[in-house]
């Protein structure tokens, strides 16, 4: 089960922030969802395999060739700050 | 002419009798002043463009996570409330050089992130039978479209029910195909291991035209996969002889009596039209929705981690590169997506990893095993589509509880496999019922037999609640 402390932990790893309220609603409900997944405690799952890819296991591998894609400007397009050909964030150092 | 599958419309268009423009404009008209009472759409789109080809100009609406290049792409978030996509998705480049025109991107849970599409930061879609209730989700707004008059046919996208579940709650058609079997570049995603895009139309054969377009390999989705797209109009027919339909009656026996014998009324039809009806056991679903909703939030709280105010979306302010990060999410995404995220984030995180990521492969694993055992005695299954009707918004408060809404249409996503729903019925809230219908990997042509077959025999595809 999850506790605030936990919480105040995957908040940073989530990069999120919760005030007093939130948390305490959050503690309630994703320990709620916890309790009910409880249910798969009882399955012994020690030899199943687990499934990554669902109907092929074969990787697909584009030819390494150089292609037109797309333009700066479009990518640059729904940056929130831009600085020619650059995105701006704040200072880092 | 707005209340017409597309295939009928295509019909009268190659008579003459009437012009796809003449039917983009009825359905502007028509948006322009019933969208407000339903919330379908999150933008419209007014330009008409002459086209030939299989789809003659006729309008799709597009659920909007999926990129059609110069329109805004939203998520229905507040983090993406102004991005433009930059480029088409590879499904609406097909539905381009098939000769369709669009006319709206349509509302959806945030992030297609919930069974209701009470999370979208524009507001709920409003079921159009039931103002009152919700259409479903996440692609509410696609289904909801579609039941009132608001469209034609649309696309949604589908991770644990996100097609059928609201196809069902408005009484039209949802499919999501196999996973690899259409392509999602140009979709956002969401849980990438079990996102799909379908079609949400009027009729079974609709969903047959707009699939028959959207399939295919694409080298752009390295999931997507390389077999052969038939034409699956031609496999409908209303002869079911040969065709074994399985029944998992432990499914029967957890839904009300409306949903039960709607699904009973669905055998007896099967049973006139030839099929042979047989018990299977699928003795792992149960689990179904715990294990997805440890496997899609783990994969949401990774896919989501791309917002972060830098290169596109909302940016909220911050003195540090950090603050700003944590500023941007917390003001950007809305309350269930951060609960996924969080979900996402514990159950990735060291320690738990393996107690309950891993364990939760495994389990999909048995999943799987489970109907690969199903389907070597039967070429399709039936299951309800959902566990009650439209719920009322506002009604469902607690997550875990909109969770469970989502029982009989998970498995399908956890197992690959194409499913559909279609209308088959109505509840004693007079509010319509889906009957789901799944098949083996890439047998859609199976799946859409026999769907055409059991909608054939009754007419609940064709009531629709076009609004006065």
């Amino acid at each position: 089960m999850i506790d605030k402390q936990e919480l105040k932990k995957l908040e940073k790893l989530a990069k999120l922030k919760f005030d007093e309220s939130e948390l305490e609603k959050f503690n309630d409900q994703l320990n709620d969802i916890l309790n009910y997944m409880k249910e798969l405690d009882e399955l012994d799952l020690s030899n199943i395999e687990p499934l990554s890819n669902i109907l092929s296991s074969i990787n697909f591998f584009r030819e390494d060739k150089v292609k037109k894609t797309f333009e700066i400007g479009e990518i640059l397009k729904n940056a929130p700050e831009v600085f020619e050909r650059q995105f701006v964030v704040p200072k880092v150092i | 002419m707005i209340e017409k599958p597309l295939h009928e419309l295509l019909d009268l268009i190659e008579k003459k009798e009437i012009t796809a423009k003449e039917v983009f404009e009825e359905l502007l008209i028509y948006i322009k002043s019933h969208n407000k009472n339903i919330n379908a759409y999150i933008s419209i789109i007014d330009t008409f463009e002459e086209k030939g080809s299989l789809l003659k100009g006729l309008p799709i609406a597009v659920k909007d996570n999926i990129m059609l290049k110069g329109t805004k792409t939203t998520c229905a978030s507040k983090i993406l409330s102004n991005f433009e996509s930059i480029y088409d998705a590879t499904v609406i480049e097909k539905l381009k050089l098939a000769g369709a025109n669009f006319i709206g991107k349509t509302n959806m849970d945030e992030f297609a992130m919930g069974s209701s599409c009470e999370t979208s930061y524009f507001g709920p879609v409003r079921n159009p039978w039931d103002k009152q209730r919700v259409s479903g989700g996440s692609s509410g707004g696609s289904a909801a479209s579609v039941a009132s008059g608001l469209a034609i046919a649309s696309l949604g996208s589908d991770t644990g029910g996100s097609i059928r579940q609201p196809a069902s709650f408005c009484g039209v058609v949802g499919l999501k195909p196999t996973y690899g079997r259409v392509s999602r570049y140009g979709l956002v995603a969401f849980a990438s291991s079990l996102d799909q895009i379908g079609p949400i139309t009027r009729d079974v054969k609709d969903a047959c035209l707009l699939l028959g377009i959207i399939s295919g390999f694409d080298p752009k989705d390295s999931t997507s996969i390389n077999v052969d797209v038939p034409n699956y109009t031609e496999f409908l027919s209303q002869d079911l002889k040969g065709i074994k339909i399985g029944v998992y009656e432990a499914a029967l026996k957890s839904v009300s009596e409306d949903i039960a014998q709607s699904i009973e009324n669905a055998i007896d039809t099967y049973k006139k039209l030839g099929a042979q009806i047989e018990n299977v056991d699928l003795p792992h679903i149960k689990y179904s929705i715990s294990d997805y909703y440890i496997l899609a939030c783990a994969e949401a709280s990774s896919n989501l981690a791309r917002f972060d105010g830098v290169k596109y979306g909302y940016r909220a302010n911050g003195q540090t590169l950090e603050e700003m990060y944590i500023n941007t999410r917390t003001e950007g995404f809305g309350a269930e997506v951060k609960r996924r995220i969080m979900l996402g984030t514990y159950v990735l995180s060291s320690g738990y990893y393996d107690a309950y990521y891993i364990r939760s492969l495994r389990l999909r694993n048995l999943i799987k095993m489970d109907f690969d055992k199903a389907f070597s005695k039967v070429d399709a299954i039936i299951l309800p589509t959902t566990p009650t009707d439209a719920f009322k918004i506002g009604e469902v408060t607690k997550p875990l509880d909109m969770y469970l809404s989502d029982t009989f249409t998970i498995p399908a996503n956890l197992a690959g496999l194409p499913a559909i729903s279609v209308p088959c019925g109505f509840s004693k809230n007079h509010l319509p019922l889906g009957l789901q219908i799944l098949s083996n990997a890439f047998r859609e042509d199976i799946l859409l037999k026999v769907a055409y077959a059991f909608e054939q025999q009754h007419d609940f595809h064709k009531k629709i609640p076009i609004m006065e």
